[in-house]
């Protein structure tokens, strides 16, 4: 398990969702943490409001498509701002392993998969 | 991937909420990522009665944004007509073309006569950089207080 504070206008966060999708028997939660550029928070509340929001991220984060939802939905998108703020974090991506300890950066995916299994053991 | 693989965008507020926030960040000695102020050493000084330079010092391995940088003043006025070098050309295949400062980069910002007349200003400077270990910042707001020399009377 792996959580992000993700950013699409972070080109090592594009870069360490691409490592991870490499990665098997992996669950990733995505955290739009919408504070790299100003028009970062239109885009995460559309991305939120679109009804597919994993396709409506994937196109925006690889693609560069933007979502075309509206952006008035019910979200949690300032509160993922203060959230992030909240735990220390100043920079993107900022991860978070099962055990709770944090780490930040596009690290190689090699020392990723080590910290990785070693959060979370195999449970079989 | 496999099936139990899966991209997730949630909430997982209680869980991480659960975690300690002082958790460390798990970057060696050799690359730990610096607090931005010190990625990104700010100074600054008067040219003349009416000009402020400011001043970067970027630690090695760390780089800024040309169009990441604003001004104002303390009250949030914001200043205009600042003198910017032009950076290092960086071509990125989503972000289009970009232009960043390693090492240092020096910044003329005009100051208004009224501003000026009052003989120092707080000058309110937003950046933003990242480091090639692979993370970037939020944007930086940091605060320099500049002493302005009297016009001189002619």
């Amino acid at each position: 398990m792996n959580a992000i504070l993700s950013n699409p206008n972070c080109p090592y966060c594009k870069r360490f969702e691409e490592d991870l999708a490499k990665l098997d028997d992996i669950t990733v939660y995505i955290l739009p943490w919408a504070v790299v550029k100003p028009e970062s928070v239109r885009q995460a509340k559309a991305v939120w409001c679109s009804k597919d929001r994993v396709k409506a991220w994937n196109d925006l984060m690889f693609r560069r498509i933007e979502p075309q939802a509206p952006t008035d939905c019910d979200n949690p998108i300032e509160k993922i701002i203060e959230f992030g703020r909240n735990l220390g974090a100043n920079s993107t991506p900022t991860w978070f392993v099962e055990t709770g300890e944090r780490y930040s950066g596009a690290m190689p995916l090699e020392e990723v998969r080590k910290l990785l299994d070693g959060a979370s053991p195999p449970k079989r | 991937m496999s099936l139990r693989s899966g991209v997730l965008l949630v909430l997982v507020a209680a869980m991480l909420t659960a975690a300690p926030a002082s958790a460390q960040l798990l970057f060696g000695p050799k690359n730990e990522l610096l607090d931005p102020g010190k990625a990104f050493r700010i100074s600054a000084r008067a040219l003349d009665e009416r000009n402020v330079e400011v001043e970067f010092r970027i630690a090695d391995g760390y780089y800024m944004y040309r169009d990441r940088f604003s001004f104002a003043t303390e009250s949030g006025k914001p200043l205009a007509d600042v003198e910017i070098p032009r950076g290092t050309p960086k071509e990125d295949q989503f972000f289009g073309k970009t232009e960043t400062f390693r090492r240092l980069v020096r910044i003329r910002v005009p100051i208004s006569a009224e501003d000026a007349a009052k003989g120092s200003v707080n000058l309110k400077v937003t950046s933003q950089g990242c480091a090639d270990i692979g993370v970037c910042y939020t944007p930086l707001e940091q605060t320099v207080r500049v002493a302005l020399p009297r016009r001189k009377p002619s």
